[in-house]
């Protein structure tokens, strides 16, 4: 049983800094979570407090059935891999790995196994004996979560792991960290900045921001249902576009045009934040009336962007706000300067309040 | 190809300059110590009309008088202990004061710092009477105690090693913790190797200083089984003037052991006092 809790758990820091703000998350047995948000929302200070590095201020920690909460760090059977990698300078790689089964007091016969194993799995086997000054960033990374694996922890801490190396690198350290999850079959919290890492190798994302927990769920279902205004933006390149808007019976009415909902709006006209991904939204000839019968949107193409693959069409509506369209590079494109009409997939059009930023149900 | 030439002559006429600097102040400061080493070892007699530049007939009788007629070999003895302790002792405490002030958290950490750097602030010289009291009342006049115990933590050594623990990346403690290493492990297994240079400049620092000594030591023993050998060298000086040359050996006999020291360490010492000042 590895599956890690926390209850009401805060942490403030010294001259009332709140870091993590009554978390209550649950991270199954065997689960990879990612813990996502940006930089200072307290996502490393929730993973320091699993690993005991960091004391709540309130509430439970759970490990398995175990409340850690006043736990040392290495009795609680969980390794860390941070973001520096943590190698110690002065000793080769085999002593670095060696290192947590040092105090461990394994016999030695046995621990060169588990090293030269670990160091064959992870392709370090021809380095053990270099120091990791000596090392690329992707070999020191791998030292690091050989250091890791070794101690078969039941939950393993990363903290930004990946955010060292070079583009390249990353997407192929990505894949092999997600096989190696598999493979070690245990409980994995990773905490990350970037939405690419996190929608590609957890079951679950945690989105956090300023100590507050915003949404929890698979990350599709995060993308597709964003629970409010800053989930959405945060997640997807280029984020969702957000825009003011009066919702109505016509749908999303943005100056004299609306966007389509797929409900329709029961209710009182209220104003709005709409939002619709850059994918689902469509150019039409201003000519033309939307050919699904739908509502239409006038814009002023202010940029076009040409990334190779698609091209991201830069519009301000009419009401001053900007809007940005993805269109497929083999699409013909309009210039900058140019007026055109702005069409979105009905069942693809959010709507968040403008009080609360939360997402309001349509039906 | 003018470019060329102008761009490579001007870095050679620099060099030169420099050089030339270098050598100079190089001869100044080396010149006192020629002409110890010189006239130490000339007959007493050779001296008669002020020192000579180039030794004509050396010899090494000098240095046999003055390791046992003048006890300069007992002398040296009783300075490498007293170096020695206090090096050794001087390091101990100033790891563990360092570690404290670079990794532990404690209420008043930052007062007890300043307080440590406010000894810096104080010349010796100011508590030298009461400091010789308190000696005479343990009963320590002429022992290796009165030496050596006073000098044993310094707010200089704790503060020096406490500016290279705190190069030791945060991470490195966190990694040690999670693996089970608790505070006294850590410092041994990771803090102490990654920070020697740090380590050793101050080590040599403490031993530099300790070799040197001269009012406490002349305050503290009378006795020349525990006198060091700088007192040793005045004495000669006073004892011997009709043998200058004898003083001649004797000085070059307490400056040879800490210049082959330097020698041997002089990276480490520059290594050390830059540590710090620069990434990597």
């Amino acid at each position: 049983m590895s599956a890690v809790a926390f209850e009401g758990v805060t942490k403030e820091f010294a001259g009332g800094v709140r870091a993590v703000d009554s978390l209550d998350l649950v991270i199954e047995d065997h689960e990879f979570l990612v813990l996502l948000g940006p930089s200072g929302c307290g996502k490393s200070t929730a993973l320091r407090m699993i690993a005991g590095l960091d004391d709540p201020t309130a509430g439970v920690v759970r490990i398995g059935d175990r409340i850690v909460n006043d736990v040392d760090p290495k009795d609680r059977d969980v390794a860390m891999v941070f973001q520096s990698y943590a190698l110690y300078p002065h000793m080769t790689v085999r002593k670095n790995i060696e290192f947590p089964l040092d105090a461990r007091k394994l016999p030695h016969a046995e621990r060169n196994t588990v090293v030269q194993h670990a160091a064959e799995v992870l392709g370090l086997a021809e380095l053990l004996d270099r120091k990791p000054a000596q090392l690329s960033g992707g070999q020191r990374q791998r030292v690091a979560l050989a250091r890791a694996i070794v101690r078969r922890p039941s939950v393993f801490l990363m903290d930004e792991p990946l955010s060292n190396l070079d583009a390249k690198l990353r997407v192929q350290t990505r894949v092999e960290l997600v096989a190696l999850q598999r493979s070690l079959a245990s409980t994995l919290i990773y905490v990350t900045h970037d939405q690419v890492e996190a929608m590609t190798m957890g079951h679950r994302i945690a989105i956090m921001r300023d100590g507050m927990l915003q949404q929890v769920g698979p990350p599709q279902e995060v993308y597709d249902r964003p629970a409010n205004q800053f989930v959405a933006q945060f997640i997807g390149t280029p984020p969702m576009n957000t825009f003011h808007a009066v919702a109505s019976a016509r749908g999303l009415e943005v100056a004299d045009g609306a966007f389509a909902m797929v409900d329709g709006w029961a209710r009182e006209p209220q104003d709005v934040i709409g939002g619709i991904r850059p994918e689902h939204l469509h150019l039409e000839s201003l000519a033309r009336e939307a050919p699904d019968g739908g509502a239409l949107v006038v814009a002023t193409v202010s940029m076009v962007e040409a990334l190779g693959h698609e091209r991201h069409v830069h519009c301000r509506m009419q009401n001053d706000d900007s809007i940005i369209v993805r269109v497929a590079a083999s699409d013909p494109y309009p210039t900058t300067g140019e007026a055109v009409a702005l069409r979105a997939d009905a069942e693809h059009v959010h709507v968040f309040s403008t009080e609360t930023g939360q997402r309001v149900a349509l039906a | 190809m003018a470019v060329s030439i102008s761009v490579s002559q001007r870095p050679v006429g620099r060099s030169i300059a420099r050089y030339f600097v270098l050598i100079v102040m190089a001869g100044l400061i080396l010149f006192p110590i020629y002409i110890t080493i010189v006239n130490s070892l000339m007959e007493p007699t050779a001296l008669a009309n002020g020192p000579v530049w180039w030794p004509s007939h050396p010899t090494l009788s000098n240095y046999a008088t003055a390791w046992t007629n003048a006890h300069v070999g007992r002398y040296l003895w009783n300075t490498v202990i007293v170096a020695v302790g206090i090096t050794a002792l001087q390091v101990s405490t100033a790891i563990l004061g360092g570690y404290a002030f670079a990794f532990l958290n404690f209420p008043l950490k930052r007062l007890m710092f300043v307080m440590y750097l406010a000894t810096l602030m104080i010349p010796g010289e100011v508590t030298i009477i009461q400091n010789v009291q308190t000696v005479h009342d343990l009963g320590w006049y002429n022992s290796y105690a009165a030496l050596i115990v006073p000098f044993i933590a310094t707010g200089f050594g704790a503060f020096l090693l406490r500016q290279s623990f705190l190069a030791v990346p945060a991470d490195l403690q966190d990694a040690a913790a999670l693996d089970g290493y608790g505070h006294w492990r850590f410092l041994r297994r990771v803090v102490v190797p990654i920070c020697r240079p740090g380590i050793a400049a101050m080590a040599l620092f403490a031993f530099l200083g300790a070799w040197n000594q001269y009012l406490w030591p002349l305050l503290v023993t009378s006795d020349d089984r525990y006198r060091t050998v700088q007192i040793g060298l005045k004495q000669l000086r006073t004892e011997n003037l009709s043998s200058v040359t004898v003083v001649f050996a004797g000085t070059v006999l307490a400056f040879l052991p800490i210049a082959l020291l330097l020698l041997a360490f002089s990276k480490q010492l520059v290594r050390g006092l830059t540590a710090g000042a620069v990434k990597g």
